[in-house]
């Protein structure tokens, strides 16, 4: 045994969902940063289920709170992360085209989940660098793959991430670091409690037929985060197959 | 009656011009082009009428696209979504500012689909319509210096293939083109001095070359949707671990000496 700090582990959208069930996995091996978007009591919940772990409220598609933050973090803990994983997201307000495309939303959306993704590699990245270790984890989703309704706006924004996955691990994977991206398919967890309802169970992510558990696909990234950079640049989906169907749900509108 | 109407943007230059030459004979034509009025000028006497807009600009489409419909009093019936911008490219670990990378993605991926926005209602309420996308090969695989450019690009190819779902038995197809590097005025800017290009076809494509498969695209009709073609020459199939190793040990000197003097 060592005395050795335990290192740090940065996880936007840490309190809930994919990011909290991630951060479970990792609490114990890892000091956690747990950033959140809006929910203070989910995050004080979840600051005070995992000991030790801290929270910080920010807009990822606000720069200047991704830099206050981010200094808060390195004073507090003293590092910078070895592990970051990307997990913050929203569903957003689009549906079917046709029915109407808020375009500003599609923006927004773009700005959250691959230029925040972006903003916060950009902070750990240089350290990483510098110490030839880190690995970096994504999220995307079975949407951006492609043949789905519904999903303007989410979907191309979660392609984006899928790209800037592969780009980036050619840029540093040289250096020791690994940027892998999870695809879900339809994960049990609070953005998508809203419509749960409106699918038929049966044919949830058919052929495996229920809801993805937050924890299944938190098992796969703490494999990911830590198989080394002989991994790198994978999207890895994880949808009980449902994306080889292409079955499309109909959504009650 | 009146030819059909086709909608290009970046139609005064690179691709967008070339795919107006070849839908000339057949189509009216309205040319969007963002800057350069001279051009533009010789382009409305040469080719077709030209209209200005910068596409980053929701409101200045929305004003545009008011224009083109006084003018031509019909529904657009092909829209091709060739405006684009890049820059040079740069590693991330290089990048400070990120407005050149969101300028990208308002232009190349969120003006796409303003336009698309626009012109959908008529054409599915017809039941007739092309939407031809211009991405980009540097979207499919792992590029290093492209990040921003790449993503926007990608978008549009999730765009496409999402929407094509969507208008599945609308009698609309939308399309994707993915060329790799095309010899157009944009690409000569900031590829200038490069060694590597198209490997292994060894030349940048003509523009033409690109405007011939969106001619095809047009021309075919319902048949087909949501095609996401790539001409790249193989490229994307290939395997370019020589040139990357040499890149990445010349590069890697650079970068680390900069992130070493970097002020915390």
């Amino acid at each position: 045994m060592t005395n050795e700090p335990l290192p740090l582990a940065l996880i936007s959208g840490g309190t809930s969902g994919i990011g909290l069930a991630t951060a479970r996995r990792l609490h114990g091996r890892y000091r956690l940063a747990l950033l959140y978007g809006q929910n203070a009591e989910r995050a004080a919940q979840a600051a005070a289920e995992l000991e030790g772990a801290r929270t910080y409220g920010l807009d990822l598609t606000r720069a200047e709170q991704v830099d206050t933050s981010y200094a808060q973090i390195e004073a507090d803990f003293g590092v910078s992360p070895q592990v970051l994983v990307n997990s913050a997201g929203s569903r957003g307000r689009n549906r079917y085209m046709l029915q109407g495309l808020d375009l500003e939303d599609c923006a927004r959306l773009m700005d959250l989940h691959f230029f925040g993704s972006l903003r916060l590699v950009q902070k750990v990245l240089p350290s990483m660098y510098a110490r030839r270790r880190g690995s970096i984890l994504n999220l995307s989703s079975v949407s951006a793959q492609g043949g789905y309704k519904g999903v303007v706006g989410y979907a191309e924004s979660k392609a984006a991430v899928e790209c800037f996955t592969r780009n980036l691990a050619m840029e540093v994977g040289h250096r020791g670091i690994a940027v892998n991206c999870v695809c879900p398919g339809l994960v049990a967890s609070p953005m998508t409690q809203e419509f749960q309802a409106d699918y038929p169970a049966a044919s949830v992510n058919a052929p495996l037929g229920r809801w993805i558990e937050a924890e299944e696909v938190a098992s796969v990234i703490d494999f990911l985060v830590h198989a080394g950079p002989a991994i790198n640049g994978q999207i890895v989906t994880v949808d009980g197959a449902s994306s080889l169907a292409k079955i499309q749900l109909k959504l009650s509108m | 009656m009146n030819r059909p109407l086709a909608l290009i943007t970046g139609g005064t230059s690179g691709i967008g011009l070339a795919a107006a030459r070849r839908l000339q004979a057949d189509y009216q034509l309205a040319l969007i082009y963002g800057h350069d009025r001279q051009r533009a000028e010789q382009i409305s006497q040469d080719v077709a009428p030209c209209f200005q807009a910068d596409l980053a600009h929701p409101e200045q489409i929305a004003a545009c696209f008011r224009l083109v419909q006084e003018h031509y009093q019909q529904p657009v019936q092909v829209l091709i979504n060739a405006a684009g911008v890049a820059g040079p490219a740069r590693f991330l670990l290089q990048r400070r500012d990120l407005g050149p990378l969101q300028e990208m993605m308002k232009v190349n991926y969120l003006g796409s689909l303003a336009l698309i926005q626009r012109v959908l209602p008529e054409m599915v309420q017809h039941g007739v319509g092309v939407i031809v996308n211009i991405a980009s090969a540097s979207s499919l695989g792992a590029n290093p210096g492209f990040i921003g450019y790449s993503e926007s690009k990608a978008a549009l190819r999730c765009l496409t293939r999402n929407l094509a779902a969507e208008l599945a038995g609308s009698g609309v197809s939308v399309h994707c083109l993915s060329p790799a590097r095309v010899a157009t005025p944009m690409t000569t800017r900031w590829l200038e001095g490069a060694t590597q290009v198209n490997h292994p076809l060894g030349r940048a494509l003509e523009a033409d070359e690109v405007a011939q498969a969106i001619e095809h695209l047009v021309r075919a009709g319902p048949l087909l949707n949501g095609l996401d073609l790539v001409l790249d020459g193989g490229q994307s199939l290939t395997h370019s671990s020589e040139i990357l190793r040499e890149r990445a040990e010349s590069d890697d000197e650079r970068l680390s000496s900069e992130v070493s003097a970097r002020p915390k």
